[in-house]
């Protein structure tokens, strides 16, 4: 009677263990869908369109830009000259290379730097391998950093190579 | 005896079953609260998304725009606005929005609804001899507050003096 007892009382404990286990099993599988769910955010297709557009397009509405210290002189060909070995070009007692840098930080001042956009800007010259010609940054956004990156190309014709200016927004 | 045992074993088999059944009905329930939450959630994501995508288009298309773009023996310029086109258009939809007869600002609304597009000089400032450093293309409010807005770096080009500056196109959508 008593083993009797005894084995009925073991299933029923058997049986609440059963339903115990489908319980936690149903939440444990519950929080991973949360947990997936909250750590991937959907893109922010605007974010991306927005740092894209602003990336390329700054810089090529950049370098068509007429310099104002330099009548007649565009700011793309202040950069070339300032990329050469000896830079020729002068306007009101600066070099090329000063008016191209005060020019590009007063458009950066107007848009990215106004806006509080994370970003880095630079210019490179195939006469200066491994060295930048022009840098400007802003809040910590380092070369490594994921970036939105924005190119321009500038021939050196008649010599070879060109001058490449880079403009990344950090997206995070 | 035996009858009784068995009734009892029974009742507590029937109990067993209610409480099972009623524990699956909770875990049921809040999933399905669970999920409607997210249902809304993930609503409310694609709306944003979708609206994203029309504020997108619509700058797209306005960069390309013939009645605004710079133009040199036909051949079109990337993101570059004429500022004398920008001018006359602007005044030219401005002016049929508060006319009788609004043809042009209906002909633009099928593609600008609800938003407002501004053109502001950044650089160098005053270049067009207009002494205009700011052109509103488009101003249509809508009723509630701006929620998603653009901004695009473009030329601004003076045919009469041959200059370029560099603007930037702003685009606020209204819901």
């Amino acid at each position: 009677m008593n083993r009797l007892k005894n084995i009925n009382a073991k299933k029923a404990q058997l049986e609440m263990i059963g339903l115990v286990i489908i319980v936690i099993i149903i939440i444990t599988a519950l929080l991973i869908f949360l947990v997936y769910k909250l750590s991937n955010p959907a893109e922010n297709l605007q974010r991306i369109y927005m740092n894209n557009e602003i990336a390329t397009n700054l810089l090529l509405s950049m370098n068509r830009v007429n310099v104002e210290e330099c009548p007649g002189t565009k700011l793309e060909e202040l950069i070339v000259d300032c990329a050469k070995p000896t830079p020729s070009m002068h306007c009101a007692d600066y070099t090329s290379c000063e008016i191209a840098g005060q020019t590009i930080y007063r458009v950066l001042n107007s848009t990215l730097f106004a806006w509080d956009m994370r970003f880095r800007f630079s210019v490179e010259s195939p006469y200066y391998p491994g060295q930048e010609l022009m840098f400007f940054d802003n809040r910590n956004c380092s070369e490594k950093a994921e970036k939105n990156t924005g190119f321009a190309l500038l021939s050196l014709y008649p010599t070879d190579g060109s001058v490449e200016m880079k403009l990344g927004i950090c997206t995070k | 005896m035996e009858g009784i045992k068995m009734g009892k074993k029974a009742q507590l088999q029937m109990n067993e079953t209610v409480f099972v059944v009623f524990l699956i009905m909770i875990i049921i329930f809040l999933g399905l609260v669970v999920l409607s939450r997210f249902q809304e959630v993930s609503i409310l994501e694609k709306s944003k998304s979708l609206r994203s995508l029309s504020v997108i288009e619509s700058t797209h298309m306005i960069s390309f725009w013939p009645e605004l773009d710079c133009s040199d023996v036909k051949v079109s310029e990337f993101a570059c606005l004429d500022i004398i086109k920008l001018r006359v258009l602007g005044k030219f939809i401005n002016e049929s929005a508060q006319s009788d007869g609004p043809y042009a600002f209906n002909y633009y609304y099928d593609q600008l609804k609800k938003s407002k597009i501004a053109v502001r000089e950044v650089y160098p400032l005053n270049t067009s001899i207009l002494w205009d450093t700011y052109w509103v293309l488009w101003d249509n409010p809508g009723t509630k507050k701006t929620t998603d807005s653009i901004r695009v770096p473009v030329n601004l080009f003076d045919p009469l003096t041959g200059r370029y500056a560099l603007g930037i196109m702003e685009l606020q959508i209204y819901e």
